[in-house]
């Protein structure tokens, strides 16, 4: 089961925006380039030096976890150059945001790492119990796909990685569990024990999270695999960003200026003066999204980020969907806040055919938005 | 959708006194007009607090019954502006009320306090509630501290009778706002009591009708996989009906191309959806031509006589294939030929089993340099062997030529060939 997907292509160059329901903590910035898809990059500058458990990117999971896989490019400008600062692609912090339970690292000569216990105080930071390290599998100056997949157990933990579609290791019969809390968060950030920034630094992009161990491992849409330790894994996934372009004449949500609905949801840089609002129970409006490219081959899901907000106190319900042809699907209500907030939702199967989305029935699809409440 | 000012009565004491202005708090003895720094004009108001927790307030009554129709439709809403500073040591804020025709209160809403030194404005723009026939405008509060003084000056208030029009950036936020109250109020069994007052207030106008639901960015992130690197220059042959078949694969964007040894032609194959074809890396297994699908794992059956295209892009049936045959004609000088018919020659004119014949039929384009001309399709609704198709009145042919492109969706087995019809320049045929 899918639990996140993010190109970081709809924030802008302001992360502040990520916390408006996206992330639960983050220090990192927004560029432009360089990017391995869409408009922008995460990229990972900020030292967890100070600050601690704050200096971290950190996404909170759905729900907790056993297994959890992670998917992203990464580019790296340069291997890291001081053992006290290197970067941390994937870590999971206990119920302390200090302390955590298990983080892989990059050495400095683009080894992994994987260390239990990790400990972020500063100068006193210490990288914990060193549980495996891999041989140099990744290179400076090139965007790198990595999948990671962990289990989490107190003595059958295992660690998976494969770089650019390639298996490069699978470590089994660890501890990878610092405490009895619950592993519920995942983080980027960069480690660091000394207060001089020393290198390090790396960007992320085409970020995905999941369960392998949820859902019928023969319909790739749900994001699972049958056996974690040796099937196929997920594969080099793009979070191909596609914005609305375009009206239909399922139009009831009302425009805050012109008659265009689309132009008024479609920023790369989210802005709150300019909105589509529903005053109306039942309210449905459809767009029409951009096309993706004839390049695209294979689409295994969609997950649609909408950033609302409601006026008053009282309830409303947003339902996010697809229309395809003449079937429809859509997700779960969604209950607003009054602040602008992001709602996160996946319609992965084409409504039309029951099956994974094409390219092309992808193309024809448009987005729907129904106020339900 | 109208905004009116509505009359005050010495709105900016330019009187030179307070009169129109009720005073409800306070010694009227140190209420007045001063004629010091006003706002605007000559005079503002002026209160003089005699002692700490001292209040004034003061407000002037407006009729709007002229109004009941839109205020009961719930359409309507009060602006209240006021410009007003303090000496710091008190606390006064600007508010407005709304009353029915028996003056009980309806609502209320105020502003925070004004700031010390320099003037300050407070505008109010809210939706009154069904049944509103009075409005009151004015200031209260008090003196916290020290000695003070409080001034105002110009003072208006307007009524619209379409809120939603009539203020799209100003209403709205003043009610998000008022919204962020109201979730205090939520947590108003803990030690924060004392806010609910505020509390009921801001309820009040939560049930004016005035409920939205924004939509600021919609985003959609298809996860996705390329296959060019998989496609991009490979090449493998195979035979049919000795013919030898050379496949190239020169990537998605430039496409397939195929070249026939025997008749030396080339031809653009590709699959449906797609700018090339999906068979790759095929071989002669044991008299049957296969290739392999890396879109999908499957391997790929190259079938001489099949006339349709397998289809799992889509729950639709296979569909037929189509084929483009391009060929040309060309012209020297700086002369027109006329093209009076182009006749196409088919050997077997039948769409597959189990197609709609209205569904499929042959088109035929035509360009020069400059332009394209469309002479438009013929159904496949007409069956047998060695049927023609024919196309009249082409145009004129000027240099360099001109060349046919023949469009078959799936109407004929085999086009055996393409006549067409000339005259000379003088127009004979």
């Amino acid at each position: 089961m899918r639990l996140w997907e993010d190109g970081f292509d709809h924030y802008g160059e302001d992360t502040s925006n990520m916390l408006d329901g996206s992330y639960a903590t983050v220090n990192s910035t927004l560029v432009t380039s360089p990017v391995a898809t869409g408009s922008h990059s995460l990229f990972i500058n900020g030292t967890a030096f100070l600050g601690h458990g704050q200096a971290i990117t950190r996404k909170v999971l759905p729900s907790a976890v056993t297994t959890l896989g992670k998917t992203f490019r990464i580019y790296m400008p340069s291997l890291p150059n001081d053992s006290r600062q290197l970067p941390v692609i994937m870590s999971t912090t206990t119920a302390s945001a200090d302390d955590h339970h298990l983080s892989i690292v990059v050495d400095i000569n683009g080894a992994l790492q994987i260390y239990r216990g990790m400990h972020l105080q500063g100068s006193s930071s210490t990288y914990g119990t060193l549980l495996y390290t891999s041989d140099p599998i990744l290179v400076a100056s090139a965007w790198q796909h990595i999948e990671l997949i962990v289990h989490f157990d107190n003595s059958t933990g295992w660690v998976r990685c494969a770089v650019n579609g390639v298996d490069q290791f699978l470590v089994t019969g660890l501890d990878t569990l610092n405490s009895a809390d619950t592993v519920v968060n995942d983080c980027f950030f960069l480690f660091s024990s000394a207060s001089v920034a020393s290198g390090g630094t790396f960007y992320v992009d085409d970020y995905i999270l999941y369960d392998p161990t949820v859902g019928n491992p023969l319909v790739d849409t749900d994001f699972a695999i049958a056996d974690p330790q040796t099937d196929a894994m997920i594969g080099e996934l793009q979070v191909w960003p596609l914005v609305p372009n375009g009206d239909t004449s399922e139009a009831d949500w009302l425009k805050s200026s012109g008659t265009v609905g689309y132009s008024l949801i479609d920023e790369i840089t989210p802005d709150d003066t300019d909105y589509i609002y529903s005053v109306t129970a039942g309210d449905l409006s459809e767009f029409d999204l951009e096309d993706l490219p004839p390049e695209i081959t294979y689409v295994r899901g969609l997950g649609i980020h909408a950033r609302m907000s409601k006026s008053d106190s009282g309830a409303a319900y947003v339902k996010l969907g697809m229309k395809s042809v003449a079937a429809t699907s859509d997700a779960d209500e969604r209950p607003l806040t009054v602040e602008p907030t992001y709602w996160r939702d996946t319609i992965d199967v084409d409504p039309n055919s029951s099956a994974r989305w094409t390219r092309d029935s992808l193309n024809a699809a448009w987005l729907r938005i129904t106020r339900s409440v | 959708m109208s905004i009116t000012a509505l009359t005050l009565t010495n709105p900016g004491a330019e009187l030179g006194n307070v009169t129109g202005w009720t005073l409800r708090a306070g010694d009227s003895s140190r209420f007045s007009a001063q004629a010091l720094d006003p706002h605007s004009g000559t005079y503002r108001f002026l209160y003089r607090f005699s002692s700490v927790f001292s209040q004034v307030q003061f407000d002037q009554e407006i009729d709007v019954s002229a109004y009941s129709a839109v205020i009961d439709a719930d359409t309507a809403a009060v602006r209240g502006l006021n410009w007003g500073a303090t000496g710091g040591s008190s606390s006064i804020s600007f508010y407005v009320q709304a009353y029915d025709t028996s003056h009980v209160q309806l609502a209320s809403w105020s502003t925070d306090s004004y700031a010390s030194g320099s003037y300050v404005s407070k505008p109010l723009t809210k939706a009154l509630p069904i049944g509103t026939r009075y409005v009151r405008i004015g200031v209260t509060g008090g003196r916290l501290s020290s000695t003070d003084v409080a001034v105002w000056d110009d003072f208006s208030l307007e009524i619209s009778d379409n809120r939603h029009t009539d203020y799209p950036g100003i209403f709205e936020p003043q009610v998000q706002q008022a919204i962020v109250y109201a979730v205090g109020g939520q947590t108003a069994d803990d030690t924060k009591t004392h806010q609910a007052p505020i509390l009921a207030t801001v309820a009040a106008e939560t049930s004016s009708g005035d409920f939205k639901v924004y939509g600021y960015q919609f985003f959609a992130y298809a996860l996705v996989k390329k296959h060019g690197d998989k496609r991009k220059l490979r090449a493998w042959t195979f035979p049919q009906d000795d013919h030898k078949f050379y496949v190239l694969q020169l990537g998605n964007s430039n496409g397939t191309l195929i070249y026939d040894q025997l008749t030396q032609q080339w031809a653009a194959w590709k699959s449906a959806d797609e700018v090339y074809w999906r068979g790759e890396d095929g071989c002669d297994w044991e008299g049957f031509n296969v290739c392999c699908d890396t879109l999908t794992g499957k391997i790929f059956k190259i079938d001489p006589v099949g006339r349709l295209d397998y289809n799992d892009t889509t729950d639709t049936e296979d569909t037929p294939i189509t084929s483009i045959v391009v060929g040309g004609t060309t012209e020297r000088f700086r002369k027109n030929i006329p093209c009076y018919m182009a006749e196409l020659a088919i050997s077997e004119g039948q769409p597959p089993e189990g197609i709609d014949a209205t569904t499929v039929g042959i088109s035929l384009l035509s360009r020069d340099t400059l332009v394209a001309y469309d002479h438009g399709s013929v159904l496949g609704t007409t069956t047998g062997d060695r049927v023609t198709v024919r196309w009249y009145g082409l145009g004129l042919m000027g240099s360099p030529g001109r060349v046919f492109e023949i469009t078959d969706t799936g109407y004929a087995r085999r086009i055996d060939g393409l006549n067409i019809e000339v005259g000379d320049q003088n127009g004979s045929q």
